[in-house]
């Protein structure tokens, strides 16, 4: 990713160059200013009439020289205007503003925006999509990482899959008695089923394939803040096994399944598996277009109580065939229980996570395309929001994986 | 070829030259026959491609990429799996007498993306079978003679053609294969004997696109038949030697995979036989009219071989013992080559004793008939072959095993029948009735099976009326219905499966050290031989009406057909016990890597479903078959031909069935399993007609064929079940009732199956029309014959709604040609 992010750099710098040197030869094109014209969007519950402005700032990065150019705003407006120099730009913006409540009290609250590799070269419009950011103040997934790294014939992905969970608050928090499920829906236009019983509706819960619970008995997994875990599929130093995979030995947790297919590592404990559709060894969507929740039952819940209680077999009309099918293999996580959830896909694929709109508006996008060959290698990784006074850097948590997540090269 | 087949034979086929050229029913037992001019003008490529003839089927596109599997009077769409496969294992094909014996067919692959190439236990793949050699093919769909057995739903004569001729050649394209055979029949010099020479080769391409997946079919056949009048009678020696070669190929393209592996699947069948057959035909008059010895010998060479660049995802354990018991296993490497070996030798041999006696005493005439028969099939194979630590697949339940470790495969059968025509005044009542006994010699005197005779008695009668005459031409009518036992041996993979091997998971220490890297496994080994194992018993009757009135033909049965006994694998339930070995608190650093006599366990038990060959499936098959051939109409030259067939086929299980769900609960497998009294299969019906209206002018030596083929509809619906089990049997092996309590405890509610509420609805698909069209052009004294055929030249198939969705059903054409010397 970043060597392609480098690759256009070059390649618009260059074009540019070429462009700005044939008409400006004495001046340094680098400070050539550009007219730039910004169009903002506003989510659609956002309601700028209500909105007290307070203040409002934009970052632009130029990506090659790392040189940043500040543009303050005056207000909430539908478009502004600016200038830049030549560049490829990363942007991020925040807008501070008050609304008033009904009680009369104020609430401050926050609008930002965020944007990678914009080319500027001539005259151009921007478009800005802003989101309502409320930083979650607890456990966040913050790393997925589904797809894993090439096998050695650099065919498929290999099984070095990873989830990390992030300490996104100003206070230890308790990992331990957490669940961390996959959905049993498949985030696919092919699997896009009209569920037929109500339980398994999005809004009502989260119908889960896979129920894996940190064990403790709730205090003895502190995650400090800022701090997190690592949960491995198996926590092996994959590359000593295949070139490029992740040295996993440091992983906090694995999911072990107690199989004949599987390796447990003995200085790393296993997650407990209340329920799996799978009887042999459960693996993560390689394909990334599945939904992971966070979970945290409620006081007292045990596996006999959860087992007995929320199953979650649902008859549902498959999208393709059109037949009228159920599935046994299932249980329900009541949606207020999710303190965290992604929905995972590619663009072409996707119609609708797994997850309710409320837990996960969009959904974290892999490639653009299905079962891109080159989807290996990359890790989702939750956006940096900011980072507070102490240094500790807060996620993006905006409920909308679309904003909220990007890919990277795992490492 | 007996000469009491060959009689029968011939009647039939003198009916059919002139009648139908597509079909024509003869004989008592319903049977449709199939001569070479049927063929000719079908344009095969196959053998699967005559059954496009039977009622009840409609044309299809070669399928060369997988098995080509046989079944009769069942409805298209039920493609009926392993669980039914003894529709298609209880059809027995024979060749100029010597059935094809597939009892010791073994050939099989751990690969499930290549295993629907495979035949073994399926009965005989019909790609294998080339259609130019042949004379005739009589289908018996209804019920037949005693001298035929081990089958349950049918039989395949095939007669092979013999006598001079002059060089014949054929050449056919079509959109995936071209077809080559070349034969003659020479007359030598001594009187009476001829041989016939021939040669065929078919390279058939599965997708035209791809040439690196295909089918090749290569058959020699060299065949001699001797007459020489004795002062006994005629004696009549035919001897065959005999060739077919298959080879089928699935390459990977270098160019499609990564660092250009060449990954490749091929099955090679080289198959070799000899058959005889001596027959003494005495003068007429003698009560001892025939004798017949026929013996048929093959051996065949089979490799299947698959190399695979396997690149495992994940480091995976790899159990490897043979040895039951704890044992420490190693680990795959993530990437690495599989070369994978079956190599299967199956000998057949076959003989058959026969006499035929005739008797006429004015009102009563017909014949006997007596004989034994007794075939054996062993394989010398050394089956699958390959490096265990290198597998296709990780975590595979199987170890190799030497097919020749599998004792031979025998069976004896004694049959007796009488044919006889009684008159009546102007009637006629032909009356057939035989008994054949079978048994399973050789075979361990565990099973049931251990010389258990069967008994398959069969009857078919032919009432023929007076001749009715309207505007001077005889009106006929004929009235006849069959009813028989018929019995299937299991075969040598249903008596001797393989066993399987389940590996437990004792103590897994995968260490960042590797030194300390240890892995223990519980091997266990589930011997899936059933010894209670039966035949498969089909009874069938049927009743049949005929009408013939100036060449013009009428034919209507109503079948029914039950098979409870049929081959299923089902599943048992079996306890496994194992130590699950605690390793906190070692140090490796100091005690090295831990060994299970150092450590503590907890004993485990866990229920393994092993699933095993059995009697457990139903096939139940009912419907009414119907042809009409005209004669010729002499203004427009035209024939017209009408078939067609309503289908009733219910595919489902006779007993109940155990199951466990595979899912984990509280981190471990269902400590239950289930029972349920559940039917597991599907109902399917279908309609259809087919006209054929065949045009012939002799003057133009041109024949023009459209066939119109209506499927009017088809219907599947899964029989209702509860999803409730009735009884549950725990780890401890006690066995309890189902009780409505058992919905609320956590892990037996796992055990309830749901289905939707409309699972059990009834699936239509409406009507679908093709029109085909075939010509055939002679030229030169019809030595060259130049034919072309275009299948859904026309197809109309209109959509449908299933649960609101449209359901949109495409088609397009499949064309071919082909030119034919005679010279």
């Amino acid at each position: 990713m970043k060597e392609i992010k480098l690759i256009m750099a070059a390649v618009a710098i260059s074009l540019s160059a070429g462009f700005v040197s044939c008409s400006e030869d004495d001046n340094n094109e680098a400070e050539l200013p550009i007219a730039v014209a910004v169009n903002n969007s506003y989510p659609s519950d956002f309601i700028a009439k209500d909105a007290t402005f307070k203040s409002g700032i934009i970052t632009f990065t130029e990506l090659n020289t790392q040189k940043q150019t500040v543009v303050n705003l005056t207000g909430i407006d539908d478009k502004f205007d600016t200038t830049l120099p030549v560049g490829v730009y990363d942007y991020k913006g925040e807008i501070n503003y008050t609304v008033k409540l009904a009680d009369n009290s104020t609430k401050d609250l926050v609008l930002r925006t965020v944007g990678n590799s914009v080319a500027v070269s001539q005259a151009t419009t921007l478009s800005f999509d802003w989101f309502m950011s409320n930083p979650s103040q607890g456990l966040v997934l913050s790393e997925i990482y589904a797809a894993g790294s090439f096998n050695a014939k650099k065919t498929g992905g290999i099984r070095d899959n990873y989830i990390r969970i992030y300490n996104n608050s100003d206070a230890t928090l308790y990992a331990d008695g957490l669940a961390i499920c996959e959905s049993d829906f498949v985030n696919s236009k092919t699997n896009n089923n009209t569920i037929l019983t109500e339980a398994n509706f999005r809004e009502n819960n989260f119908t889960a394939g896979t129920v894996w619970v940190i064990p403790g008995n709730g205090k003895e997994v502190p995650v400090e803040p800022g701090k997190y875990i690592t949960i491995a599929d198996r926590a092996i130093n994959w590359g000593e096994e295949t070139e490029g995979g992740l040295n996993l030995t440091g992983a906090d947790f694995e999911w072990y399944d107690d199989h004949k297919l599987d390796t447990d590592n003995p200085d790393v404990p296993n997650l407990e598996k209340w329920f799996s559709y799978s009887a042999t060894i459960w693996i993560m969507s390689n394909q990334c277009n599945r939904s992971y929740a966070l979970v945290r039952m409620t006081e007292g819940m045990t596996v006999d109580k959860y087992l007995a209680e929320y199953k979650g077999s649902y008859e549902y009309i498959n999208s393709t065939t059109g037949s009228h099918m159920t599935k046994e293999k299932a249980y329900l996580i009541p949606n207020s229980w999710i303190i965290d959830g992604v929905n995972l896909s590619n663009a072409a694929d996707f119609v609708q996570g797994a997850l309710a709109t409320s837990i996960d508006a969009g959904y974290a996008k892999i490639s653009d395309i299905t079962k891109d060959p080159n989807r290996f290698t990359k890790v989702f990784v939750r956006k940096t929001a900011f980072t507070a006074a102490d240094g500790r850097v807060v996620l993006q948590d905006t409920d909308d994986s679309s904003a909220d997540f990007l890919t990277t090269t795992a490492k | 070829m007996p000469e009491a087949a060959a009689t029968d034979s011939a009647a039939t086929a003198a009916a059919a030259d002139s009648a139908a050229i597509i079909a024509a029913a003869d004989s008592a037992a319903l049977d449709s026959l199939i001569n070479r001019q049927a063929m000719a003008h079908l344009q095969p490529s196959s053998f699967s491609d005559l059954i496009a003839l039977l009622p009840g089927f409609v044309s299809k596109d070669p399928q060369m990429g997988e098995a080509n599997l046989i079944a009769l009077r069942q409805a298209p769409q039920a493609t009926s799996g392993d669980n039914y496969s003894t529709s298609s294992l209880g059809i027995s094909f024979l060749i100029d007498g010597v059935p094809i014996n597939t009892s010791s067919q073994l050939q099989t692959t751990s690969d499930s993306s290549r295993s629907a190439r495979l035949a073994a236990g399926k009965g005989v793949d019909m790609r294998a079978i080339s259609t130019d050699d042949i004379e005739s093919v009589e289908i018996v769909r209804g019920i037949p003679s005693a001298e035929y057995g081990d089958l349950t739903s049918g039989l395949v004569k095939i007669k092979r053609k013999s006598g001079p001729s002059g060089i014949e050649a054929r050449f056919k394209a079509d959109m995936q294969s071209q077809l080559f055979y070349v034969g003659k029949g020479f007359a030598m010099p001594a009187p009476d004997w001829n041989i016939n020479l021939s040669a065929s080769y078919l390279d058939s391409r599965i997708d035209p696109r791809n040439n690196r997946d295909n089918f090749k079919h290569v058959t020699f056949s060299a065949r001699s038949n001797l007459r020489r009048q004795t002062s006994r009678g005629k004696l009549t020696w035919d001897t065959s030697l005999n060739y077919t070669g298959t080879f089928e190929r699935d390459k990977h393209d270098p160019d499609l995979t990564a660092n250009n592996t060449i990954d490749f699947y091929t099955n090679d069948v080289n198959t070799l036989s000899w058959n005889n057959s001596l027959v003494l035909l005495r003068p007429s008059g003698s009560f001892l009219n025939s004798l017949s010895l026929t013996t048929g010998l093959s051996m065949s060479y089979e490799h299947l071989r698959q190399e695979k660049t396997v690149t495992p995802p994940t480091v995976y354990p790899l159990p490897v013992s043979v040895i039951a018991g704890p044992n420490y296993v190693g680990y795959l490497p993530m990437l690495y080559l599989a070369d994978y070996n079956v190599y299967g030798k199956p000998l057949t041999l076959f003989l058959k004793p026969a006499a035929r006696f005739r008797y006429n005493t004015g009102r009563f005439s017909g014949f006997l008939k007596a004989g034994a028969e007794y075939n054996y099939s062993k394989n010398f194979g050394r089956g699958a072959v390959y490096d265990l630590t290198r597998p296709l697949t990780a975590g595979n339940t199987a170890r190799p095993r030497a097919f020749s470790d599998i004792p031979a495969i025998q069976q004896l059968s004694f049959y007796a029948e009488a044919q006889t025509d009684i008159s009546l005044g102007q009637s006629t009542l032909h009356l057939q009735a035989g008994l054949r006994e079978t048994q399973m010699p050789g075979i361990s005197r565990d099973y049931y099976l251990s010389w258990r005779p069967f008994l398959d008695p069969r009857a078919n009668l032919r009432f023929t009326f007076p001749a009715l005459f309207v505007s001077s031409y005889p009106l006929t009518f004929e009235l006849g219905g069959g009813v028989g036992l018929h019995t299937k041996m299991p075969v040598a993979a249903s008596l001797y499966p393989d066993r399987l091997f389940n590996d437990y998971v004792q103590l897994n220490y995968y260490h960042n050290v590797p030194e300390y890297r240890t892995m223990n496994v519980m091997t266990c080994i589930d011997d899936r031989v059933n010894f209670d194992l039966r035949p498969a018993r089909n009874l069938k009757w049927e009743i049949r009406a005929d009408v013939n009135y100036r060449g013009n033909n009428f034919s209507i049965t109503y079948f029914r057909e039950h098979t409870d006994d049929a081959f299923r694998m089902a599943s048992e339930v079996r306890f496994h016990t194992y130590n699950r070995y605690d390793p906190s608190g070692w140090n490796p650093s100091v005690d090295g890597a831990p060994a299970i006599d150092k450590l503590s366990f907890t004993p485990e038990t866990i229920i393994q479903m092993v699933s095993r060959p059995t009697n457990a499936s139903l096939i139940d098959k009912k419907g009414v078959e119907f042809t009409f051939s005209s004669r010729r109409i002499p203004m427009i030259r035209t024939r017209v031909t009408v078939n067609g067939a309503w289908f009733h086929t219910r595919l489902t299980n006779s007993d109940g069935l155990w199951y466990k769900p595979s899912t984990i609960v509280n981190g471990k497998e269902l400590y239950y399993a289930g029972y349920y009294d559940d039917p597991d299969g599907s109902v399917y019906q279908s309609i259809n007609t087919n006209f054929t209206f065949d045009t012939d002018v002799p003057r133009l030596g041109l024949n023009v064929s459209l066939t119109v083929q209506n499927m009017w509809f088809t219907s599947t619906r899964q029989l209702p079940r509860s999803g409730m089990p009735t009884q549950y049997i725990g780890i401890d092996g006690e066995i309890h009732p189902w009780t409505g309590a058992d919905a609320e405890n956590p892990y037996l509610q796992q055990l309830i199956r749901r289905y939707s509420s409309t699972a059990f609805d009834v699936r239509a698909v409406p009507v679908a029309t093709q029109f085909n069209i075939k010509a055939t052009k002679r030229f030169w004294r019809d030595r060259i014959g130049l034919a072309l055929y275009v299948n859904r030249l026309i197809s109309i198939t209109p959509d449908y709604m299933q649960y609101g969705i449209v359901q949109r059903r495409y088609s397009s054409p499949y064309f071919g040609m082909e030119m034919n010397l005679k010279i």
